[in-house]
Order: C-alpha cells, then structure tokens, then sequence
C-alpha cells in the first residue's frame, strides 16, 4: 500500500458522518470498541462520548478474574499459583479470557473488588509473614498502598471507590472466639492509616463467609453451627448480632450477601435435587429475613465473596440470572430464574462452558457434579460447616510462590476509555 | 419487488444523481429508501426526484444491492452471495464501500444500513488499529504520546 493511497483516501473512513459510524460501533464487542478507539482520533471522540452505549449494553457486566489453581502432592487444598505478574480476567459476554500484566500481582492476594478496583495483599520478597495492602486498578496501573493496614486478613469491604472522599474500608479477620475488624478511611493522597481496630469476642467460632456495605453499615455473613448475619457500625465500631440464619439442616454449600437497589440479599447454594439457589431479603427493620425467595427487580447478580454486584439486567430479558464466581465450596455456574417461578431455580449449569481451571488459553467446564470431596476439607461433616482457608503466602524450594485464602473468583468493572 | 410477477404493474420511478445521470427505477425498488418514499409522499412522485449528495456509480451500486436484498429474503444463497460482494467490495475498494454508506444512510434504506453496517463490524473484528487503518485507508492522526497512552490503558485488548 502505498504513501500516496493513503494521503489520496484519506479522509473518508474518518469522516464518515457520526451516526454512521455510531451504527457500527454498536455491533463491536467490547475489546473491539477498544481497538477501534485506537484508529484515529474521530472514532477515538465517538466512542467515548458515549462509552456507554458500545460494547453490549449499558453497564458491561463484570469480568472474572480468576486463580490460576494448583494442584500437586505436598499442596494443600484450593492452593493457587500467586508468583506471575500476570492474571487472568474472563469475559462472560465473549465467554473469553484477557490477561493482564501489572508488577503488583505478583505473590498477591485479592480481598475484595469494587468497580474496577482491587483490594490486595502483596507478600513481600523473601518474607512470608511480611505484607503490603494495597489498592490496584489493573486497568489504568493506578495503586494506593495502605500502609496502616495489617494483612493476612481474611476478607475486605469498601464502602466505595478508594478514589472517593469517604471511602471506609473494612478488613475482618477471623480467629478462635474472636472477630477482629479494622476500619480504614482512604484518603489517596493523605493520611491511610487505620482509623481503628476493634477486637469483638464471640461465644462461637466464627467462620465469615461475606459481608458487603450497604446504606451507612456493614453486613457480616458468619457461620459456625448455624449462619448468623452481623452488622458493623464504621461510626461507632459496633458490631451487632442482627439475625440468625439457616440451621445447618438447610445445607447451603455457600451463602454470599449481595447489595442490590438498597437491600442486602442473601444469596444461597446447594446442590441436592440437582441444585437449587434461593434468595432471601434482610428485612433490615424487623431484623429479619424474607423466608419466601424474592425476585430480582430487574438486576442481574454476580456473586462472588467480596466481589458481589448488581446491575441492571439488559431490558427485554426474560430470565433473572446470576452468576456465580468460586464461592464458599461451590465452583460456581449461572443460575436462570423464571419469572413467576419464585422459590425454585430452573437450572443450574456451568456459565456458559465454565472458566475454571484455565491451562494455556483454553477453558474447562466447570464440574457439573459436586460428588468430588475434594472440595471439602478434612474433618469436616459435609455442608455443615462452610471453612474458608485463611490467607497464607509460602514459596517453595524452587522459588515457586502459593497461596490459599483470600477471594478466589473476583467480579470487576472491565475497563473504561 | 424486482423479481415479483407483479413488477410488469409497477410504477416506474425517475431519479437524477449528483453528476446529472437520470435512472429509472422501479417504485418497489425505489420505495426501499425512506428518503424518496418521503419525497413521492410530498408529492414529487411525477417530476424527475433529485440526490444532489449521490454520484451515478454509487446510486448504481445502491440499486442493485437493494435489487439483490429483495431477492435475497428467505434465499441463503443469494443472501451469501450479496455479503461476498459486500465483503469483495470492502477489500478491494474501502473508498467507495464509504460512500455506499454514506449513499446508503443519506437515502436512508435501513435493511441496506443494517447490512453494511453489520459486514463492516464482522470484517474489523478482532484486528489490531494499524490492520485497521491500513485496510480502510485512513490515517493516524494520534501524536505518539497520544498513541502510546492509548496502547498502553488498552493492551489487554490488543494481545
């Protein structure tokens, strides 16, 4: 192709009227309106007058990011491969995976999401008990340490973005008898020290499952011999026995809070009868729970521990649906709810082909059966208990770097321009 | 339409392009275009209807798409047939699959919009910014501060 083509052409592709070009823009997929805002910079200024309307939908459902799991002798259960810089995000709507580089991956930990942000822990090099907390945006390379914030804990909860005013962060670590949270208020460019840290003893041991902030407090899901819902107060650093929930006999294999339109839901998994997930919604006033499953008011779920959200589900979808990242000992899938079908799921399937488990660049299903006890930790009588591992970070003799605990399937924002 | 048993009734239509070319077409044909459908509406139906912003071979180009796309309904072949000449058309000559759509969206034929539209999207997919703009011709306009920062924020994408 030569010179003079292009100077001779020039000008068409890039001139066309904007409407026209909007009508292709909005047949891309998400990654293409990227590369198509790369080719010049009138397509550049359409695409992101309106980020929102290219790329499927209003809200781009949110990306996975996934483990990259180990599995060998001397390995214990649910340990995953945390030494490259790289991981590895799953488009659900392309049903395809990007990696993505960033330094701060490296022998790190996820703890929560909030948009398109990461909450992580970094193991320092060469010392296993030493940590950084940090906040990452994989996208733009932006980071906030936390340099007051003292890790291994077990899960994070943000009341926002780190970039907002007052975003509060809640670390809860979990021990025998005893909760422990610390509260943190994010200010990027000052002071990130914790605002404080409370000790909350407790007659039971509890296992925390998930929490998530909704309106002003945080919710805590635990679990010891039967699930109980705490709430914690970041004004006052009260934490509030609110409701027990779901004896052991109703054998949920994971539980996750979800906030969806101001409400908390709680999100519930089994697997007999070939799978069944039920939703119920914290009466916050009565201290209560909805017992009937309630409906999804248009939003589509996607639940995972630390990373649960809600979006709007696009207009004309028939199905309320929610996927699910790995979560509790449940492997995760998508569930599909009828409309008028209140209290039973009509199918419990691997998303779309599944994502776990991700050799090369090639997806496997995920497990279709849960008859595999490797799932489930020793010692333990099957679905009674829900036993999260705790963060640890260890390499071995080859240099090679693990760990267990901390979020093992992350929803996040996929990128905007 | 153009294949039907009924175009010996049709009304033929006279149309003048922006280089001064008369066509005549037939009313089915013509009537794909909201643009003249508005005009014979306004009652211009027996004067000769002037497109003062499309040349002769892009009017040309628009009769005989939407003469194909008429045939084509219900018809896997030709509508194959129609896409790999849209296809052929977008490889060879970028220049005048630009002002086909340009034709095409200014004589508003939504069915023919949606088509090219749709061929344009399938054939950039998945390729990088300079296939891009090699194949449509068009140029880089970013400074390479611009251009590396753009890369950059977006990498992910162009693996």
């Amino acid at each position: 192709m030569s010179d003079e083509n292009l100077t001779t052409c020039d000008g068409n592709w890039s001139e066309l009227p904007p409407e026209i070009l909007e009508q292709i823009f909005r047949l891309l997929t998400f990654p293409d309106t990227r590369r198509f805002s790369a080719v010049c910079s009138q397509w550049r200024s359409i695409l992101k007058s309106e980020p929102s309307a290219f790329g499927f939908g209003s809200i781009p459902i949110p990306w996975l990011m996934v483990g990259d799991e180990a599995i060998g002798s001397g390995l214990p259960k649910r340990a995953r491969r945390i030494g490259g810089r790289i991981r590895r995000f799953f488009n659900p709507v392309e049903r395809r995976c990007y990696d993505i580089e960033a330094a701060e991956f490296a022998r790190s930990v996820c703890h929560a999401a909030v948009r398109d942000w990461l909450l992580l822990s970094v193991c320092r090099e060469g010392k296993e008990e030493s940590w950084e907390v940090l906040f990452l945006n994989p996208f733009t390379k932006e980071r906030f340490n936390l340099p007051g914030a003292h890790s291994p804990f077990d899960l994070g909860v943000c009341s926002g973005v780190p970039t907002c005013t007052d975003c509060v962060v809640l670390l809860l670590t979990k021990g025998v008898a005893q909760l422990q949270t610390t509260l943190l208020k994010v200010h990027p460019q000052e002071n990130q020290d914790p605002v404080a840290t409370y000790t909350h003893p407790t007659t039971f041991e509890l296992d925390v499952l998930d929490a998530v902030y909704c309106g002003g407090l945080f919710y805590v899901y635990g679990m010891s011999w039967m699930g109980r819902v705490l709430s914690f107060d970041p004004n006052t650093g009260s934490l509030q026995h609110l409701i027990n929930m779901f004896s052991a006999l109703s054998q949920p294999l994971s539980i996750n809070l979800v906030e969806s339109l101001g409400n908390v839901l709680v999100i519930t998994r089994g697997d007999s009868g070939g799978g069944w997930c039920r939703i119920y919604r914290l009466d916050l006033s009565a201290k209560a729970f909805t017992t009937a499953s309630v409906e999804l008011e248009g939003q589509l779920l996607l639940v995972g521990a630390g990373t649960s959200t809600a979006i709007p589900a696009a207009s004309g979808s028939p199905d309320s649906t929610i996927y699910f990242a790995k979560c509790g000992t449940f492997e995760g899938g998508m569930c599909k709810f009828r409309n008028g079908c209140k209290n039973n799921i009509s199918a419990l399937s691997p998303l779309d082909g599944g994502l776990y488990g991700l050799p090369g660049k090639s997806v496997t299903p995920w497990p279709k059966s849960l008859s595999d006890d490797s799932l489930f930790d020793d010692n333990l009588e099957r679905l009674h208990y829900i036993r999260v591992p705790r963060v640890r970070a260890w390499a071995d003799a080859s240099g090679e770097w693990y760990a267990t605990g901390g979020v093992e399937g992350v929803w996040i924002q996929p990128p905007l321009f | 339409m153009a294949s039907t048993s009924n175009s010996t009734s049709s009304k033929i239509i006279t149309l003048r392009s922006s280089d001064g070319e008369v066509f005549e077409v037939e009313e089915s044909v013509a009537l794909e275009s909201n643009l003249i459908r508005r005009m014979m509406e306004d009652d211009c139906a027996n004067n000769i209807i002037p497109l003062p912003n499309v040349t002769a071979p892009i009017f040309y180009l628009v009769i005989e798409h939407c003469k194909k796309h008429a045939e084509m309904k219900d018809n896997k072949e030709k509508k194959k047939e129609l896409r790999s000449q849209g296809e052929e058309l977008l490889k060879s000559d970028p220049h005048t699959y630009s002002n086909l759509m340009e034709a095409v969206n200014y004589l508003d034929i939504k069915s023919l919009m949606d088509l090219t539209a749709q061929w344009l999207a399938d054939f950039l997919k998945g390729k990088s910014p300079r296939l891009i703009r090699e194949l449509l011709k068009i140029k880089n306009d970013f400074t390479p501060e611009e251009e590396a920062e753009i890369l950059e924020r977006n990498r992910w994408a162009f693996d």
